[in-house]
């Protein structure tokens, strides 16, 4: 059976209760999905990360629903934007149409009726991205990277490959979460672990502020070039069925012990970690020396 | 990063808004955490509704909040346990020490 892509969805919205609400629904369709405020956000949302529909409030303070939908239009013509507001009638509301809107959908939102409008705009993406189709037809790719400790604090590392993979309907939702979660899990060793030899018993000693000590010098040695320099090298290969994430660091290395499990009395606050990934994923390798970790999921295609 | 946080009789509350899988949000946690702390309760419920992802890091902030509880013979609870989440919980057995709040 084929699965369907899963929405890409942004939505712009000054009202808290709103974001919350609609939040809720998103996650519960496990659709994947950001939640900003105000238009500024919403553009630089937009400039960093590729969405599948944006959907604004047309009435906000600062970078109204359509000044925001004609910003976005001039960087990024081809994005679909979804506007919700409660005065539908209004001049405002028809120029978004008129300035390309897919919709305009009335407050309170009938979620059936919203459900309908995504489920038209993601058949119609599906049929006018035909690279999104291509992945089917794909027999490998890899993707090579390389940065530095501090690049992993500033910039969203996950794999691209991942995020087409769920994108094309190849992995389901859970699957990219599961996957997602091994990888945040061995990165952090790899640039907190290896790079920046922090050790995990540190997060149990608290200071009279109740800051642990691991986070204080991780600061620290976020700002020593000795540590920070030190490189990551993150490989993924995807081939149908099987994708493998590959990461090395440059730290002293360590001796994996991948017997140890915690047990539900082992309320210690870290050690974590390796259980995620071994549960996540369907292979774990680590090099002699500990300094690289491969991982492996089998994907049903 | 804030999470709003409520009181409704002996229990404080806090809503987590998005993935418990970063510093920022351990340390909202934190700070929503001591809010209520600080005002004497130590019955204190997680809201996971919005939480997708929980990680290593965010789940070490959890039991940080569950010790502190736990040292003054309080409670740390979560709700609703659900969708990945759950499965990361009882992946890791934390469902047998953190109780759910019906």
């Amino acid at each position: 059976m084929e699965l369907q892509p899963v929405p890409s969805i942004l939505l712009v919205d000054d009202d808290e209760l709103v974001r919350d609400t609609f939040g809720l629904y998103f996650s519960q369709n496990g659709w994947v999905y950001d939640l900003v405020a105000d238009g500024a956000s919403a553009l630089s949302a937009c400039s960093k990360k590729q969405y599948d529909l944006i959907i604004t409030d047309l009435v906000m303070p600062g970078l109204d629903g359509l000044e925001l939908l004609r910003s976005i239009r001039k960087i990024k013509p081809e994005q679909v934007v979804l506007v919700v507001t409660a005065y539908g009638g209004t001049g405002a509301a028809v120029q978004c149409l008129r300035e390309g809107a897919i919709d305009i959908i009335s407050k309170p939102v009938d979620l059936h009726l919203f459900r309908e409008t995504v489920s038209r705009v993601m058949s119609s993406l599906r049929e006018s991205k035909p690279e999104v189709g291509l992945y089917h037809c794909l027999t490998s790719e890899k993707s090579i990277y390389e940065f530095c400790s501090a690049d992993c604090t500033r910039i969203s590392v996950l794999p691209v490959v991942v995020e087409q993979l769920c994108r094309a309907g190849i992995i389901d939702i859970k699957t990219k979460l599961k996957i997602e979660l091994a990888f945040q899990e061995a990165l952090t060793n790899s640039v907190e672990h290896g790079n920046l030899e922090l050790e995990s018993l540190w997060k149990e000693e608290i200071d009279v502020n109740g800051v642990d000590r691991y986070s204080r010098v991780k600061v620290e040695r976020l700002k020593d070039p000795k540590y920070a320099d030190r490189k990551i090298r993150l490989t993924a290969m995807y081939e149908p069925g099987k994708l493998t994430i590959a990461i090395e660091d440059q730290g002293q290395g360590f001796k994996v012990n991948l017997e140890k499990r915690l047990y539900a009395d082992d309320v210690v606050c870290h050690g974590r970690g390796l259980m995620i990934i071994l549960g996540t994923m369907d292979e774990l390798r680590y090099s002699k020396d500990g300094r690289a970790i491969e991982m492996v999921k089998y994907l049903n295609t | 990063m804030e999470y709003p946080t409520e009181i409704s009789g002996e229990k404080g509350y806090i809503r987590i808004k998005g993935d418990l899988d970063s510093e920022q949000a351990g340390e909202a946690l934190r700070r929503a955490f001591n809010e209520i702390y600080d005002k004497g309760k130590r019955t204190i419920v997680l809201d996971l509704a919005a939480v997708q992802i929980i990680n290593s890091y965010g789940i070490g902030k959890v039991l940080m909040c569950y010790k502190r509880l736990k040292a003054e013979n309080g409670v740390l609870m979560v709700t609703p346990l659900q969708g990945f989440v759950k499965e990361t919980f009882e992946l890791l057995m934390l469902d047998k020490i953190l109780p759910t709040d019906a």
